[in-house]
Parts: C-alpha cells; structure tokens; sequence
C-alpha cells in the first residue's frame, strides 16, 4: 500500500512541476506584459524589466522562480496590490474560496444524497419525477444563471439575504454563493445516488437482507447507502473541477474577493506572478483531489491498488 | 410498501430542511471564524490607523462602487485612475480642484510666480502627517526625488518633464543627480519650484497624486513594504485609509486632525470593488451603494431615474488616417471619409452609454483658457457630417484616384468598438457609392502595436489627457513624435504652430498659445483632414440623489474628498 501511495504522490508532484513550466512558458510567450501601457516609453520599460528581473533570459527566470518557490516565496505581484509578496496576495482569497467550495460540496453532497435516496425509494412515482427534473435543472443550467436568479430574487425582491459579500457580514453574504455553487453537486449526486441506489435495492443480497426480516431504516442506511456511496466517489473529481470552474463567475457575480476573481484580474493585467501562483493552486487543488480519490480506491478496493501498483 | 414511504418521505423532508438549516447555522460560527481571518485585517487596523475619537463626528458613510481593483496606493508608481481616486482620499497635494477644475490652496496656502513664469514658490500650510509630524518643504522635494530617480521606474515620471522642471528629464535618464532636480526647499514652509519654461497648467496639476510629498523618514522606515497596507502608511490628506481587503473594499476614515478638516463631509468613504454591474446596480437599487457606473444598455433603462447622472470623461476616439499610404494621400478622399461620419447618432444611437459626437479632436471639458472659455467654445465645432459633400468629395478623390477603392478599418476588439466601426462601414459605403470598406478586428494591445509601426489603413484609436491642457493632444500630432502619431501626419505647419506653443515664442503668453492650438487643430481636422475625431466617450452612472459634491474632473483626479450625504 506505502508503495502504491508513494508512487501516486512521487507522480503528482512532478506533474506540478510540469505545470509551473507549461505556466511559465505560456505567459512568457503570450502577447503583451504587465508594462505595456501605451503611454510607457521604451526607456521606462525596459527599467522596469531590469527591476523585476525580467529582461534575464527564460530558463534563468524559470529556474530562479522554482527555487523561490520552494522557499515559499512566490515573488512579488506586478500589477495588483503593486510590489506585494504573491504568497500573501494569495492567501486571503484562497481561504474564502476553499470555504465556499468547502460549504458548496458539502451542501451539495448532502442535498444530493437526500434527493437521489428519495427518488430511488419512490422510483417511477412523482417525487422520482421531480428529484429528477432538480437534477436536470441543475445539471443543465450554469451556475451564473442561477447565481443571478439568486441575486435577483432572494436578495433584491426578497431582501433575505446581501447580494454583494461584504467582509462586516460575511456568513449573510455566502449564502447565496455557496447555493449557486451547489446546485452542481446536488444534480450530480443525487443522479448518482438514485441510479447506483435502484440498482442495489433491486440485489439478490438486498432481496435476503428484506427476507431476514432486518428493519427498513437500517436496510437502507446499513446496507443499501454504503453500497451505493462507493462509487459516489468517482464523480468527485469531476464535480471538484466544476467547482472550481463555477468559482470564477459565481465569485464575480457576488463580487466575492476568492482565488477565482483574483486570477481573472491578474490574467487581464498580465500580473505574470499572480497568474502562475492562482493557476498552480488550482492545479494543486485538483491533483491533491486526484490523488485522494486514487488513494481512497486503493483503500476500498484492493484490485486497483495491486493492478496500478505493479504496473 | 406503502407502510413505510410515507414516514420516510416526511422524515426525509424533515432532514433536508434541517440539512439546509444546519448550513446555514454551520455557516454562523464559519463565519465568526472569518471576522478573525479575512475581515480581521481590516478591523484591527481600524483602531491602530484612526486618530482619537472626532469631534463632530457625523456616522455618514458613501459606499462607491468601481468596476476596476485598487493596483497600488505608492502614489509614485500608480497608473490606473482608481488608484490616484484613492491616493487622494488620503493624500494632498499643494492646489485642489474645484468643480470647475480651478486649482485653490491645500497644502500650499498660497504661491508667487516669478514674472517670467520659471519659478513658483509655494508657501506651505500648517498641515501634519498622520503620525503627527509636520508637511515640509523636503517632503515635497524627497517625492518628486523619487518620482524622476530612475531606480523608482516610475512610469509617470515624464510629467515632469512635461511642467518643464529643470533638469527633470536628465535626471529620469540618469545624467544628472536627483540634487540637480529644480524643486528646492528655501525652508521647513517654503518650497521653490524652477522651470525651464512657462507652464500655464502647472497649478492644476499639483493636485495630481505624482506630484503629492512623501515623508522621508517613514518612507525609508517601511523599506519594501511601503503602501502595501495601511499599516505601512501615513497620510497627510483629509481621510485616512483604514480598510484594504484587496479584490473587495477600500475604507477611508476622516481625519479629525486635518488642517482643512471639513465637519460636513462624511465620516467614511468605502470604494467597493465590483467587476459585475448588473448585481452593483441591484445592490445599488437596494440602497446599500450609494454610486455605481452604467454599462451600454443600462444606461438607456436608466436616463429618466433620479440620481442618473452623466459625465464626461477626456477621452477621445478618432480615426488617425495613415498618411503612408498612397489612397490616403488624397485630400478628397479623406474629406469624404470626415464628411460621411454621423457623429452625433454614433453616440446617441450606437454607443447609447452618454457618449457625445466629437466636435474637434479636443474633448469638451478638457481645459479651460485664459478668456475663461472652454477649448471647445473658443475653437467651435470643426466637424461636419454631410452626405452630399461625402458623395461629392468621394466623386472627385475616384476621378482622381483612377478607380473605387477598397480600405481596411482597424479597430479592437470591445463591443463598443465594434459597434462603432460597423456603423462607420455601413455609412461610408452609403455615402461614398464604390468605396469598399473592410473590416479589420484586433486585440487592443495588438491594434496598438500594429497602428504604431503603420500597419493599417483607417483604424479607431483613443486618447485620455494626462493633463487638462490641448498640449496633451497636441503633441501627440507633431511630425516628430514616433511614438504616438500613428498615421504619420506631417505638417510643417501644423508643428510650427504647437511648438510655437508649447516652447516657442509665444509659451510665455497665455492668450497666444492657446490661439496657436485652435489654429493647429483646425489645421489638422479640417484643413488637412488627417485626424477623424469620432466621439468623446462619456460616463454614465447612478449617484444616490441624498449625496452630493462627487467632483468630476475629465482631465485629472475625480474628488471623492468633500462629500455630503443627507
């Protein structure tokens, strides 16, 4: 198991590597700077490449860059809060979205299971047909429309909640982002759940469990639930990823100050430093997830470990 | 089966809402948790960077939505409009502008001018940090310093260059020392500003935050960490800044101890960043910001409401025509393109966001000269839209030309722009019958690059003033300029009448330069036709009718510092 675990990780961590160098090389080969205003003169420019080390040459750059940051030191940002440390730029806007995130899933998991449960009990009957029509919705429609739905009606008609976050009431301002982010999830387990659900409520070892006469609560959360949550798993990453993705616009509409709004303006300003910082947090917060979903396979089913393993 | 569904359901239903209802409670102690991570900053520095508790204290606050983040609040390294807003909350300078954009004392409570104009001795006010030291004199030498040394690549280091301060352009370049710099300080309240040459808008610009003092003492204290928060910052302007949650809000807190302290202006200014306008205007309708801006069609549902408010902003959009290319070349032809332009429906119709058709290539607003007139006023309106001379000019440039012609229209690639150049298409063809026009859709900083090397026939370009001065557009048109003058436009008249301006014989003598820049521009929009000015851009906005006294300025720092709320 150790090995199987350690060679996961030996791999992620030089897939992130090789991010950093794919980042790098794209943002040096992408048009433009952050210093080409129009009104800059090439004199000015080119003092402000000397000051920022950027006029060395690329591998020079990359490689002082990757020892930096092994220190912890993400360089200063270019643009955005001029001259400060990246690391600290980041800090305060990736705690917020992973709490977002965090809350979302979480929200979205248990929503889902709820809705995917009912609907597997009462399969082919209304309440099936509406769980349904939920997750379709939520499947189907992005997470800005109803990110806008909500800002509309809860907090402009209804005024239950602030529209725009605001650090003097934060838990108020995160309700609606974090239900625009998991409707989602919701969708996508609650499918999950139904359908992995019927399929075990119709098992022969269902059929004994019923015939020993075991009580119908304890049927469903003891045997049925368990067998239907493992393979829950698989839509983890993938759901992860939507999250991550939704962040970005849900985090604009309610102008929350997360690691989404925070890339897209550093990408606008070509804040090459900022860029490469948020891009590897997502990037690291997607191949930790990979990695934990890998392991978490390993644990329960032991085929994949020895196969992967091995090879 | 049916035994066991309905207590299920019900059950179920009981856990969901109690699933939704433990979020949100699980929200509450998360959140409580938050106040002492990202909201901490912001209030425990509030007690640290406040003054003592004010006298006449008003608990009003104006919460200002912008639709671009806060870069930098080191005053000598900012670029971007927002940054200098707030630069000024917490910042002076040695004028102030009025509404009319009219520079009165501030930090400097009066000044003489020498006869010849070289030399401005600023007389200082009893003003303090907010540490409670002194605003001197060196303050303001040890900033501008900075400004110009070229270790600080301050990228508006050229402006002055551009008020003709001795020596500021060597310095910049490293030839001369900062000590060479012609600002001296005669003592602790005297400041002595020597020029190379008359400056008419030199007073005006020291409201500019480039041109704001800088304590040397604590500057040197902070060592790079100067401005990066409020903690490594003190201010010598009417608020304090006392909140920086970068990507989110900007707080600023009055200063009871201000010299120029003003009892009637709110006690808290916010400036919250919102990059989406459409939830801004609904936080802004439920009454918890109190300005926000208005984008495209916004503005059309808007017009009638009250607080709907227009502004103009300096810049302007204009179609440099490429001098080098040989169809250009032709008079006709140009004065057929000046003529075909509506400008006037362009703004109201097309753009729709509080636009005005250009009337020169000055912008209305800009500057004021010394008969008290706005530019525009004294040079009038030297654009014309006319279908008959477009078709007539078009006629005479094809008889001349040998044939139709076909031309490229360069434009970046924003909604407005677009829209703009498909009307421009669509009249030109209309009004010149054979005139071909095809478009051409680029990126900005890639339009930009390609115009500067002559690359394009037509294209739409835009100006913003650095200063509220026509030099600001008239240099850009100099033969001499590489830099900016995209279509190569080359008068010898035309220079010699700007320069005559700006450095020659008449820079000394108010009412003859500014003769001198009517004459150029006429020359060049409507003589020589090279320069098409489109629209001057506007600002369309929501302003809570109970606040008051926001001044505008199109060519400098709008004013945030003085005001109201009922």
């Amino acid at each position: 198991m150790s090995k199987y675990i350690t060679k996961r990780v030996l791999i992620s961590l030089a897939t992130l590597v090789v991010i950093v160098f794919v980042l790098f090389l794209m943002l040096d080969k992408m048009p433009g700077s952050p210093f080409n205003d129009e009104k800059l003169t090439e004199t000015q420019r080119a003092l402000l490449y000397a000051k920022y080390g950027l006029d060395q040459p690329f591998f020079v750059r990359f490689f002082k860059y990757l020892s930096a940051m092994l220190r912890g030191d993400l360089g200063v940002s270019y643009v955005l809060n001029k001259n400060k440390a990246v690391s600290e730029l980041v800090r305060g806007p990736l705690l917020l979205s992973i709490r977002i995130g965090a809350m979302a899933m979480l929200l979205g998991s248990v929503l889902g299971l709820l809705l995917g449960i009912a609907a597997a009990l009462n399969h082919n009957t209304w309440i099936d047909t509406l769980c349904s029509f939920i997750s379709i919705i939520g499947v189907s429609v992005p997470s800005y429309v109803f990110a806008l739905l909500l800002a509309y009606w809860i907090g402009f008609v209804l005024k239950l909640t602030p529209i725009l976050y605001n650090s003097r009431n934060v838990a108020a301002s995160l309700i609606l982002p974090t239900i625009a982010l998991a409707m989602f999830p919701t969708a996508n387990v609650s499918r999950f759940t139904r359908s992995e659900m019927i399929d075990v409520l119709n098992s022969e070892y269902i059929l004994l469990v019923e015939a020993k006469g075991v009580r119908q609560s304890s049927l469903i959360f003891k045997h049925a639930l368990r067998n239907t949550l493992i393979p829950i798993i698989t839509i983890m990453g993938p759901i992860l990823v939507n999250l991550l993705t939704g962040s970005m616009v849900v985090e604009k509409v309610f102008g929350i100050p997360g690691i989404g709004m925070l890339m897209v303006q550093a990408i606008t300003n070509n804040d090459y430093n900022v860029v490469i910082a948020c891009a590897f947090v997502y990037s690291a917060m997607y191949i930790a997830m990979m990695l934990i979903v890998d392991i978490l396979y390993g644990i329960i089913d032991p085929r994949i470990r020895v196969a992967k393993g091995s090879a | 089966m049916l035994d066991f569904k309905k207590p299920i359901c019900l059950a179920l239903a009981a856990v969901m809402l109690a699933g939704c209802g433990t979020d949100t409670s699980a929200g509450t102690p998360a959140a409580t948790a938050d106040t002492s991570g990202t909201a901490a900053p912001a209030a425990a520095e509030t007690p640290a960077a406040q003054p003592e508790a004010t006298s006449g204290a008003n608990g009003k606050e104006v919460i200002v939505a912008f639709d671009a983040d806060l870069n930098t609040m080191d005053h000598h390294i900012a670029t971007d409009g927002n940054s200098f807003i707030m630069q000024s909350m917490c910042y002076s300078g040695l004028t102030s502008l009025d509404e009319a954009g009219t520079p009165l004392p501030e930090l400097a409570k009066s000044w003489d001018v020498s006869e010849d104009g070289l030399t401005y001795t600023f007389h200082l006010a009893d003003a303090t940090w907010s540490n409670g030291t002194p605003v001197t004199a060196n303050d303001f030498v040890y900033g501008w310093q900075r400004l110009d040394a070229p270790e600080t690549a301050s990228e508006y280091a050229f402006i002055l260059d551009t008020i003709h301060v001795v020596n500021a352009a060597e310095v910049n370049a490293g030839e001369k020392p900062l000590e060479e710099l012609g600002v001296k300080a005669v003592d602790d309240k005297t400041l002595e500003v020597t020029l190379t040459l008359p400056c008419d808008f030199l007073l005006g610009l020291m409201s500019f935050p480039s041109f704001f003092p800088l304590n040397k003492e604590f500057f040197e204290s902070q060592g790079d960490q100067f401005a990066l928060s409020p903690e490594n910052m003190i201010y010598c302007g009417p608020y304090n800044m006392t909140g920086w949650e970068q990507g989110n809000a900007y707080t600023f807190t009055k200063r009871a101890d201000y010299f120029n302290y003003d009892p009637d202006a709110v006690d808290t200014v916010i400036f919250r960043f919102q990059q989406d306008t459409q939830s801004a205007l609904l936080e802004y309708q439920s009454g918890n910001i109190d300005v926000v801006k208005l984008q495209g069609e916004q503005v059309d549902q808007y017009k009638s409401e009250p607080g709907f408010t227009n502004r103009l902003t300096g810049y302007m959009w204009y179609i440099p025509v490429n001098m080098t290319v040989p169809a250009l070349q032709n008079l006709n032809l140009r004065k057929a393109i000046h003529y075909a332009i509506d400008r006037d429906t362009i703004a109201k119709d097309v753009l729709m966001d509080g636009s005005i058709g250009a009337e020169g290539e000055i912008p209305v607003e800009l500057a004021t000269g010394p008969d008290g007139k706005d530019f525009r006023a004294s040079a009038g309106k030297i654009t014309e839209f006319d279908p008959a001379k477009a078709a007539e000019f078009y006629a005479k440039a094809k008889e001349e030309l040998g044939g139709d012609v076909t031309l490229e229209l360069m434009f970046e690639d924003s909604e407005a722009s677009k829209a703009v150049a498909e009307f421009v298409q669509a009249k030109l063809k209309e009004y010149c019958p054979g005139l071909e026009i095809n478009l051409n859709s680029k990126p900005k900083k890639e339009r930009l690059a390609l115009m500067k090397e002559q690359k394009y026939e037509l294209g739409i370009t835009r100006w913003g003033p650095d200063y509220a001065d026509p030099q600001t557009y008239m240099d850009l048109f100099l033969s001499t300029n590489v830099a900016n003058n995209q279509g190569r436009y080359n008068s010898a008249k035309y220079d010699e009448l700007v320069l005559k301006g700006t450095t020659g014989e008449d820079a000394t003598d108010s009412a003859k330069r500014w003769a001198d820049f009517v004459e150029a521009e006429r020359l060049m929009v409507a003589e020589d036709f090279a320069i098409i000015p489109i629209y001057q851009t506007g600002g369309a906005m929501m302003i809570n009718p109970d606040v008051s006294n926001i001044n505008f300025h199109s060519a400098s720092v709008d004013d945030y510092r003085h005001i109201y709320k009922k």
